[in-house]
């Protein structure tokens, strides 16, 4: 892991994160942030966000927050770095310009002290929360509502299905019972 | 008046500013294609000037100069080095 990036693993599986990308986008765009977007082949998006003063051009090149959201097997990464408005990478006359690691350093610096890195990442979590298809986390389980009085019927409160007292998972859903 | 290494009110190191409008990167980011002829004329052109450099500082100026210039070339490789580790199939 670089000392230049900001990463986050988020439990959640979206299968559309376009959305997260727009949510992400109009954020920043209220913001009046200038703001790229480019889908990328794996179903990832990268983002790119850029404001004068914070984010100085380097060789005539305007750098940018650049924030990558990934599916990530179980979940989405977001992995945010300085790089170039709109590209995917840096350009290698960047790379190899001498003074490139002071002014990364200095332009990861203003990023870090304004914590715009974690504004990103929490637009991100929340973006995802919201839109979200699957959570996954812990196991999951759920309470059973307890029986009317008189009677002996409970239901899960996952999916509501009739569920009798002793039952340990429950029949409809497979939902372990607390 | 000579030309800051600093932006005054943000700190950046805005001597790339400078390099923008120099013949010898115009040149080279309008072709994309690097000769060996330009490679070793430009080496020289480095060389010629650090030669002055040298000449023209006080004693006490060039050490500083050279610690900044040794320190600069040892945080390149180290950032070269960084990269390696983390895409080690790049380069």
């Amino acid at each position: 892991m670089s000392a230049f990036n900001s990463k986050r693993y988020y439990p959640y599986q979206n299968f559309d994160l376009s959305l997260v990308a727009q949510d992400v986008s109009e954020h920043f765009k209220a913001q009046e942030f200038e703001v790229a977007t480019v889908s990328s082949i794996s179903g990832g998006w990268q983002i790119s966000i850029h404001k004068g003063g914070m984010f100085k051009a380097v060789l005539g090149m305007k750098t940018a927050l650049n924030i990558e959201i990934e599916p990530s097997g179980t979940g989405v990464t977001a992995n945010a770095h300085v790089g170039i408005l709109g590209a995917q990478v840096v350009p290698s006359v960047i790379m190899f310009f001498v003074a490139w690691p002071v002014l990364l350093t200095q332009i990861f610096g203003l990023v870090k002290q304004s914590k715009l890195d974690d504004e990103v990442l929490d637009v991100i979590g929340n973006s995802l929360q919201t839109r979200t298809i699957t959570k996954v986390d812990a196991p999951r389980s759920a309470a059973m509502v307890a029986p009317e009085p008189g009677t002996n019927t409970c239901f899960c409160t996952n999916c509501g299905t009739q569920i009798t007292p002793e039952a340990r998972f429950c029949p409809g859903c497979g939902t372990k019972i607390r | 008046m000579s030309k800051p290494w600093f932006d005054a009110h943000t700190g950046h190191l805005i001597i790339d500013e400078y390099i923008t409008s120099m013949d010898s990167f115009k040149n080279i980011m309008e072709d994309n294609i690097i000769t060996d002829d330009e490679l070793h004329c430009q080496a020289e052109k480095v060389a010629q000037l650090l030669k002055q450099l040298e000449e023209a500082l006080p004693t006490s100026v060039k050490e500083l100069a050279t610690e900044a210039l040794c320190e600069l070339a040892v945080l390149n490789i180290i950032q070269q080095k960084s990269r390696e580790n983390v895409f080690p199939h790049r380069n």
